[in-house]
């Protein structure tokens, strides 16, 4: 376990609230059950640039369905940084990168009229930054037990946390962290039909801690694309809702148009026939298809480093 | 695509095409100058060993 800083801020959310709390590079957030068995929904901004937030597609592709001890939490993909990283993480923590929030409609339609829903709670939260519940975006969500099966279809199954779990994220930059408790708690199995508290704890940055993140940050910052808003075409803030094109607006894609280099390849017979053979198996539609697709195989598997979501 | 000439050492000639991103592999290994001095004998030789890991 990595030693952190002397305890800095300690609250209890109590059912069905939340909290938006600056955590700051180096220091450690831990989201503590406090009777177990509830779900926890989160959203973080990097404090500085709140249109820079947690990533949870770009998290996913990065790791998996779950994120586990030892992931890395990514910002969107518009800057690709390393968020948090995952310092503990109990096996009883399930975690879901595939249910966005829970929404008040979604229980309206249930018959349950206005019901407590993680889009308002994590909206009532951040509002004491001015940010709208247009800012809201997908969670992170904790002790969500969901599963999907061979077609897709997705469900929740019971909460497995118990009592005195915890999950320790190190911010890698200075967030605005959005823990709240779960508003579908009492309708499902997301927190085995009733809502319980959430304590939450921030420490401050040790030398470990700070360690760490240099450590994240020398392997997994510095790469193409990842951007800030000063790296940005158009970087202004859209004041205004009503959406008109720009008439002297030209995109800029990158490396566009794309352009094809032809190597003339002498190739034996023996090896002609082997790549035949693959043209036959449907590697490509030609022998030079196949060889390209060949060449680029050999160079992902052997040559491309890792593509590291995972960082422990 | 495989084209007509056919040298003398019973090779045929097959062309390769790579997008400039792909180009981005080919010259990388060429600086690295372990599988060859040129484009044609990287990509025969990466070809190669990529039939042998596939086990053909």
């Amino acid at each position: 376990m990595v030693p952190c800083g002397p305890l800095k801020t300690e609250l209890v959310l109590r059912p069905v609230s939340g909290k938006a709390l600056p955590v700051m590079r180096g220091q450690v957030l831990r989201i503590i059950q406090e009777e177990g068995e509830q779900c926890v929904d989160f959203n973080a901004f990097n404090l500085h640039d709140y249109k820079e937030y947690m990533g949870v597609s770009n998290t996913r592709s990065r790791n998996a369905f779950r994120v586990k001890k030892g992931d890395l939490i990514w910002t969107v993909s518009s800057r690709d940084r390393p968020m948090y990283l995952i310092l503990e993480m109990p096996e009883t923590c399930k975690t879901d990168l595939l249910g966005g929030r829970c929404r008040a409609s979604l229980f309206d339609r249930r018959g349950y009229g206005l019901h407590t829903n993680c889009q308002d709670t994590l909206a009532a939260s951040i509002g004491e930054y001015d940010l709208t519940p247009d800012d809201v975006h997908d969670s992170l969500n904790m002790w969500m037990n969901t599963e999907w099966d061979s077609i897709g279809r997705y469900f929740t199954v019971r909460n497995t946390g118990r009592k005195g779990d915890y999950v320790d994220l190190l911010s890698v930059i200075d967030t605005l962290a959005v823990p709240v408790t779960c508003g579908s708690g009492d309708v499902g199995w997301t927190s085995n039909f009733s809502f319980k508290p959430i304590r939450i704890h921030v420490y401050d940055a040790s030398e470990e801690t700070l360690r760490l993140v240099e450590d994240v940050e020398r392997r997994q910052t510095g790469f193409k694309g990842q951007r800030t808003s000063a790296d940005f075409k158009v970087n202004k803030i859209k004041a205004d809702r009503e959406l008109r094109p720009n008439p002297n607006y030209v995109p800029e894609f990158v490396n566009y148009p794309i352009t094809l280099k032809a190597v003339r390849v002498p190739l034996g017979r023996e090896e002609l026939a082997k790549a035949q053979e693959l043209v036959a198996r449907g590697l490509g539609k030609d022998v030079g298809e196949v060889m390209r697709i060949g060449v680029m195989l050999w160079y992902m598997k052997n040559r491309e480093p890792a593509r590291g979501g995972r960082f422990r | 695509m495989v084209s007509a000439d056919r040298p003398s050492d019973e090779k045929q000639t097959v062309e390769v095409t790579f997008s400039q991103q792909q180009y981005v592999v080919l010259e990388k290994l060429r600086a690295e100058g372990q599988l060859g001095k040129t484009d044609a004998e990287i990509i025969c030789r990466i070809f190669r060993e990529f039939l042998e890991q596939e086990g053909l």
